[in-house]
């Protein structure tokens, strides 16, 4: 699911192209709305509003009764629909194992990339501070 | 498995909150609730579209026994957002089968006189309609207007005139029969016909 969310709308697309096909009804159809983001100063102090996020929730439902849940940031309501598509999908054995070898396995690939190379590029620029030990008078 | 809810969720609750609507500004009036959605067996369509278009986490929802299973107390968190109690009388909204067994309407929450709008609402599912038990007059009435729920017997329409009798507090009636919707508020007078 994180994998199916955070993947770029145009990657998700393009590997879950022969996905899309599948028959379903929509158990909840697209519908964008705001979350609260909490969070806590150092992890731990007391919880505050950090603000709002930009949700696009979907449900649906195969044929054989299976359901799909996709919670996605943004206003894309194809992203959320092919993702709780693919998140039914991913609960059959057969399928489940195409779909992660077909989308899942390329995209989660991708992210990992693109973390990487953040991440490169951070360390590249990374400061050690340190202070001479300045001798007592 | 989960039942599909309203399609175009915007749309398709106005529409069922203008029947709604009316339905309770015309009090005995039948009026015509279509809806596209799936419900769970044994809630009507109509009295689900009722549920989706009027409950929401904050309204507790109570469900008679003949209704109270895993797939519609599922349907109703799903996709209303509603938690669904086991007390009567902290329910906002009730929902039952004519013909079963339901809590006295004295027993649920009558709002009180600061606040009248804090009662609970009774939707209780029906055959049909045929004009004949009672006859009807108050707001939203010009004269009369005969009314009459297929499984609904005498001790029921005493409820409700002892219902109406308390007004200003009290509680509201929806009837929910196959496609259509038809309101009793507390405001409505009711005099029962003989022939029941």
């Amino acid at each position: 699911m994180r994998v199916l969310s955070l993947s770029d709308w145009r990657d998700l697309e393009s590997y879950a192209k022969e996905v899309a096909g599948t028959p379903h009804d929509l158990l909840r159809a697209p519908e964008t709305g705001l979350v609260m983001l909490r969070g806590r100063m150092g992890a731990t102090g007391a919880a505050f509003n950090l603000g709002e996020a930009t949700v696009t929730r979907c449900a649906v439902r195969l044929v054989d009764g299976t359901e799909g849940h996709a919670y996605v940031m943004g206003r894309n309501a194809a992203h959320a629909r092919l993702a709780a598509l693919c998140d039914a999908l991913l609960q059959g054995k057969d399928s489940g194992t195409a779909v992660s070898e077909m989308v899942i396995a390329p995209l989660e690939a991708k992210l990992q990339a693109a973390h990487v190379e953040t991440s490169t590029k951070a360390a590249a620029t990374k400061v050690d501070f340190f202070t001479m030990v300045r001798g007592d008078d | 498995m989960t039942e599909r809810g309203f399609l175009d969720v915007a749309m398709q609750s106005a529409h069922a909150f203008r029947a709604i609507m009316q339905a309770v500004a015309r009090p005995g009036r039948v009026l015509e609730l279509g809806s596209d959605l799936e419900a769970p067996d044994p809630l009507l369509s109509s009295a689900a579209a009722v549920a989706l278009t009027l409950c929401d986490f904050q309204t507790p929802i109570w469900l008679a026994p003949e209704l109270r299973n895993e797939n519609v107390i599922h349907y109703l968190r799903f996709h209303a957002g509603a938690p669904v109690t086991d007390e009567p009388g902290k329910a906002q909204f009730l929902f039952a089968m004519a013909g079963e067994t339901w809590p006295a309407p004295a027993l649920l929450m009558q709002g009180t006189h600061e606040y009248p709008d804090r009662s609970a609402t009774l939707v209780i599912q029906v055959a049909g309609f045929a004009p004949g038990d009672v006859v009807l007059s108050g707001p939203g009435i010009l004269s009369s207007e005969p009314f009459g729920v297929a499984g609904l017997n005498t001790s029921f329409w005493a409820a409700m005139v002892e219902n109406h009798a308390r007004f200003p507090i009290g509680i509201d009636v929806i009837f929910a029969a196959p496609g259509l919707v038809a309101a009793l508020p507390r405001a409505t007078e009711i005099r029962l016909l003989e022939s029941v």
